[in-house]
Order: C-alpha cells, then structure tokens, then sequence
C-alpha cells in the first residue's frame, strides 16, 4: 500500500492534467471522492494516471459519520473500490453531520458536541472503517455556530468532543490547523490552547487553507492563500508534533494555475523545515 | 439535545422548507447562544448547492429560464423542484436527475424547459457513463453499439442552435432524433442522427448483416459502431 508523506495539494479540475507533467514537488494528493468516483471516461483515467505518479488519498464529504440515518451504502460501496483502485493507505472525513432523513445536504454541518453524539460518531467510524476496509481519519470541521447541547446532555466544548470522537472510533485525526484558527477567531477561544489539547500521536496528517472573513465570521472557503497566522500556527503544531506531519493544501475557490497552489506547497517545506530546525 | 430531535427540527430549516426565526425557538427555546444567528450561513450555503446540483448541469436551461423569469425566478423553480424531489445523491449533480421530468408535469410552464432539461441531462450522462469492458476493446468482437449510445427525440433542434456562431434566444421548433455517445477518445458527443444512420443503428441492434457503406465506416470511426 502507498505511503503518506510530504506536503501534498487537493486534487482540483483545472489542474489535474498538469499534475501529471509538472516538475515540481507535489509528494501526494487528496480528492474528493464523491467528484470522481462515479464517473467513467476520460476523469476515471486520469485518476489512474495520477495514481500512477502520486499517493491518493480520499477525503470524502458525504459519510455523514454523525448522521442517525444508515450509512449510505452505495456511497460506501463505490468508496471501498476506489480506495482498492487507487492503492490509498487511508481515507478521511470530517466530524460532522451531511445528510438528515437519508437526503444529503452536500454541507459540513456541526454536531452539538455532547456524549450521544461522540457515540454516534465513534461507532459510525468504525462500522465505516471496516466496511471501506482501510482505517478513517476524522478531520475537525468549522462550525459558526453551537448546536444546541445542555449540560444534562453532557455537553463538552470541541476539543473534548473531538478526543472523544478518535478514542471510541479508533480513528485517527486529520488536524486542519486553518479550521482550529478559524474556530478559535469565531468563538474566542486560543487556538495553540486547541493544538496543545490534540493527541499529537494520533495526528495522521493535516490541513492548511485560506479562509474569508464575512461581516462577523470568517468562513472556511478554502481561498489561498494561506495568511501568516495560519502558517505560525502551523509551525506551532509541528513543533508540538516533532516531527513533519504530512500536510495537505487546500484550494477550493477561485482555483489558480497549479504553479500558485505550489508556491504554498514550497512555503509549506519551509516553514517546517524553521518549525523543525531544519530536520523537514 | 438529543440527536433525534436535532434532526427533527433544524432539517426542514436546512432543505428551505422552515425560517430562521422558528428554527431557532425550535432548536434553543428562548435561550439562543449568542451565535444562533449564524445559522443562517448554514441554510445559504445548503440553498446554494441545490442551485449548483441543478444549474451546474443544466446551465442552458438555467440561462433560458433566467432570461424569462430573472435569476429569482430560476432559484424559485429550483427550490421548488427540490421539495418534490429531495436530494438523494452523493454527487451532487445527480440531484438533477428528475428535473426533466417534473418540469414536464409543470403545464404552466414553456415545454421546451423539459426537454432542454432532457438534451443537457444526456450530455452529462455521456460524459460521466460508467466505463464498460464492452467498450474496451473497440476494434475486436462482434459488431455492436458503443454501450453509451443514446438516442433521443426532441420537438427543437438544441444541436443546431447550441453550435451556431451566433445563437439565437430559443431554438428552432423542428422534430429531430439525437445521437449521444462517448467517442474512441472519451469525449462525450451529440449529433443529429440522419435516416441512413437510423438504419444502420438498427441493423446493428438487431444483428442484421450491415452493407460497409460510408456511413458504417463514420459511426466506425466516430466510437458509435464497435467490434469488425
């Protein structure tokens, strides 16, 4: 099975032929599963071209791993054979709910973090895990806003949430480093508090991202590039890590040439070479 | 809150089908947290992926309803297409997949919207068709159709008025049969389909001895006919 390491980008349309000839280095890629795995033709080839070249690993938004309704299992069917397909190590989603009543919402929604829902993220995890057959990494998501959680409910704050999640799902994290900046500017709390609070142990790789700050809130819209606040975060968890943990940048909207988004990649080795001290 | 009952009550809020205002008493009693309000962020953002699990296939049907009723009244017809027909898929664009038809039971509305919907839901299908060991090996076996052939019938002609250099508002009100498949290099393609390829079709489908005329040697060549 392909390994996971280096500084990787999101997988994007535009680009994606050119990833295939670029002579810079991109050590692996993530795509979202659910825009390629239904496909056939020329998208389904080029992804086994790509996966000739690059460690692929899908990050899928659709498990709905803190859903009530079954899981999804022509979602999980068609995941299983892309991850055989491709030869991925693991694949990740986020902790959150993304469909209610069986109908897919196709949106990061926030859970309320309380002890039901850890439950239910943590046997859901598992049951997913075996049922792909490679292991989940549950990534922490943005929320603007608290779900509704009283105290008789067991109500925890997020990091809580999250530690509880990984431990009953025997998973491991997806650390977004750019999600914990947001969440902490959104809801005032620190963010190196956050990163000290994770496992660093059971971090299997993270995210960095660009983020929009719209009237009170900043949303994760994934639009590099990536502010310096992020990146000294960043150098922060790698120093708490000791180690460079594999890391993904994101790049959702307003996609540019492939040549920006590896500017960030080339940022990326720098600034963990600085957190490591020169050992990246 | 328990799980169920979160589901229950912020769900319709989610689909467009409930306000903020009662969502938030629903969900948070007369104690909202100090960030309720950003629920709101939430509902636009699900409102915007049903536009895109619609317009993103369908994008001459959105510019034709737009020019007719505004982008307002496109938005409508989408919302209005998601509250009989929920989401279902994973892919987004698959969402789309009863919007032909729907609009066709809308007697109020243009019935060209329901076939326009049509034509641009079987260009997608070509594009994205799932690929078949038949197809994989196109020079050898018996002869046969490409599995993602398709042919379609339609009171406009979309072929002609979607390639013209200069198009005109709507197309022309002509009775035409249309061919899609995927071609020997994976494009997705669409064609009128004239009456000598209608018979070599059908001689193919049914496995009648084919004259290897010019037009055998085009659907050859084009990815439609397979095999020797």
């Amino acid at each position: 099975m392909k390994k996971l390491e280096g500084i990787g980008i999101g997988l994007r349309t535009p680009f994606a032929t050119e990833l295939l000839t670029t002579t810079r280095q991109v050590d692996w890629l993530e795509l979202v599963p659910e825009n390629w795995m239904f496909y056939g033709g020329k998208k389904r080839r080029l992804l086994h071209e790509l996966a000739e070249r690059f460690t692929l690993v899908p990050h899928s938004v659709s498990l709905n791993v803190g859903g009530l309704d079954p899981l999804d299992p022509r979602f999980l069917d068609a995941l299983a054979t892309l991850t055989t397909e491709l030869d991925s190590p693991l694949f990740s989603d986020h902790v959150c709910f993304a469909s209610t009543h069986g109908r897919p919402l196709h949106e990061l929604l926030p859970l309320p973090f309380t002890e039901e829902a850890a439950d239910v993220v943590g046997r859901r995890a598992r049951e997913a895990a075996q049922r792909v057959g490679r292991p989940l990494v549950l990534e922490n998501a943005t929320f603007y806003a608290h779900m509704p959680a009283a105290d008789e409910d067991g109500r925890m704050d997020e990091s809580s949430f999250m530690r509880a999640c990984l431990e009953r799902g025997g998973a491991t994290m997806l650390l977004d480093v750019n999600n914990v900046y947001v969440n902490s500017k959104n809801h005032g709390f620190d963010a190196r508090a956050f990163i000290d609070s994770v496992p660093m142990e059971q971090v299997t790789y993270l995210h960095l991202a660009g983020h929009t700050l719209q009237d009170d809130v900043i949303i994760d819209t994934h639009i590099g590039p990536i502010i310096d606040d992020v990146w000294s975060l960043y150098r922060y968890t790698l120093a708490r890590a000791g180690r460079l943990v594999p890391t993904l940048i994101e790049w959702d909207q307003d996609v540019p040439p492939l040549d920006v988004v590896l500017d960030e990649v080339d940022r990326a080795r720098d600034e963990a070479a600085r957190a490591l001290g020169g050992a990246a | 809150m328990k799980l169920a009952p979160f589901y229950e009550r912020i769900a319709p809020f989610l689909e467009g089908r409930v306000g903020l205002p009662e969502t938030t008493l629903a969900l948070y009693g007369d104690a909202p947290t100090r960030d309720a309000h950003r629920l709101a962020i939430y509902e636009r953002f699900c409102r915007e992926h049903r536009n895109t699990a619609t317009g993103g296939v369908h994008r001459e049907l959105r510019d034709v309803v737009t020019a007719q009723l505004g982008e307002a009244g496109w938005r409508q017809l989408v919302e209005d297409y998601f509250v009989q027909h929920p989401m279902q898929h994973v892919e987004i664009n698959e969402n789309g997949a009863h919007l032909s038809t729907w609009l066709a039971t809308r007697t109020d509305l243009p019935p060209l919207w329901s076939a326009l919907a049509d034509f641009e839901w079987w260009e997608w299908q070509t594009l994205i068709a799932r690929d078949e060991p038949m197809d994989a090996k196109p020079d050898e076996g018996p002869l046969r159709l490409a599995s993602t052939v398709e042919l379609r019938p339609y009171a406009w002609n979309f072929v002609d008025w979607l390639d013209a250099d200069e198009r005109a508002p709507l197309p022309n009100e002509e009775n035409v049969l249309v061919l899609f498949w995927r071609n020997r290099r994976l494009d997705a393609r669409r064609a009128l389909a004239t009456a000598d390829e209608l018979v070599l079709l059908k001689q193919i489908s049914e496995g009648v001895e084919v004259e290897r005329s010019e037009t055998f040697e085009d659907l050859r060549g084009a990815g439609i006919i397979l095999g020797e």
